[in-house]
């Protein structure tokens, strides 16, 4: 008859099925006669059952061989991936080229015309003075005298200098 | 074909079966099976490469599938061919409660606890063969199988044992 020190230390294998046949009855014996061991096991064992109720149908165990695309270059089979990343690449490229039209499309920007008088205009901080013709319709009380009386002088030479180009 | 390819095929089926006990759906397997053939590859081409492929591919299969119930990412699919059918379509509303809740419950142990329980309940490895592909010794392989089954009592036993009704 093993004692309860000794069930402890065969209930891995126990539950696991690796006792055999002389031991295992053993056990069987001790729980038996022996209330708190047998409340251990009896719990210990449905809880392997609930386990076990996980299971794996038969049928798609053979699917996946051919689903995966084993044996593929590592480019394809993670193009799908990649795809996401190319559209990304694909923005910002049309982007940059809308930017690079603009620019040179419209020149003579003056930033510190439209950071000073126009915020709603100075999306970018560059704002180009033809956008502007009504500019002088921004109340003065939003700036200061001398920023406006500075922002009227660049004004101005822009101006003649768009005149004198002409 | 590459050793690489070769030693994931010759596992393919049983990281699909790791997969799909968890998540029980066939698309959702498939796809969890290929994410870890991807994660194969790179952990190949790293310097630090696996060691035991089997480890390694059942962790982190039942890893990426743990992530994947974690995120609710689980979305029902309709086949639409007998071919590609889903076996789990067909499975009873209880059983896929059930699944649910042995995936949760695995979610709670440690990794080295799970992976033991998984090799030895679902694969019916002895520990020996355990102890040898996880290298560990086989106490320590005993060690924990026996606290991963303690902590698995309180989420997956029946009340009537855990009151101790049940003789």
């Amino acid at each position: 008859m093993i004692t309860c020190e000794s069930l402890r230390n065969l209930l891995p294998d126990y539950l696991g099925d690796e006792l055999d046949p002389a031991e295992q009855d053993q056990v069987r014996e001790h729980i038996a006669s022996c209330e708190p061991c047998h409340a251990e096991v009896a719990t210990l064992t449905a809880t392997l059952a609930s386990l076990r109720n996980l299971k794996v149908p038969a049928k798609p165990a053979s699917a996946p061989v051919a689903g995966i695309p084993v044996g593929w270059p590592m480019a394809l089979a993670v193009g799908a991936r990649f795809s996401r990343l190319l559209a990304y690449a694909a923005m910002l490229m049309i982007g940059v080229g809308l930017g690079w039209i603009a620019r040179s499309v419209l020149p003579d920007w003056d930033p510190k015309l439209a950071e000073n008088n126009l915020p709603g205009m100075a999306i970018a901080g560059k704002v180009h003075p033809d956008w502007i013709e009504g500019w002088s319709g921004v109340s003065p009380s939003h700036t200061s005298p001398s920023v406006l009386a500075r922002n009227m002088a660049a004004f101005s030479r822009s101006i003649s200098t768009r005149a004198s180009d002409g | 074909m590459t050793t690489v390819d070769t030693i994931f095929q010759n596992h393919q089926a049983q990281v699909y079966a790791w997969a799909y006990r968890l998540v029980q759906n066939h698309h959702d397997a498939l796809d969890l099976t290929q994410e870890v053939y991807l994660r194969w590859w790179r952990a190949c081409g790293a310097t630090d490469k696996p060691r035991q492929p089997i480890p390694w591919l059942r962790r982190v299969t039942i890893n990426l599938s743990l992530d994947f119930l974690r995120a609710g990412r689980r979305t029902p699919q309709l086949s639409l061919s007998p071919d590609t059918a889903d076996p789990s379509e067909t499975m009873p509303a209880e059983r896929r409660e059930t699944a649910r809740d042995v995936a949760a419950a695995l979610d709670t142990l440690s990794e080295q606890q799970r992976s033991v329980v998984i090799a030895k309940v679902y694969e019916g490895l002895t520990f020996s063969a355990i102890a040898e592909q996880m290298e560990r010794s086989i106490p320590t392989v005993k060690t924990h199988y026996l606290r991963a089954l303690q902590n698995l009592r309180k989420r997956l036993t029946p009340e009537d044992y855990l009151e101790g009704t049940h003789k």
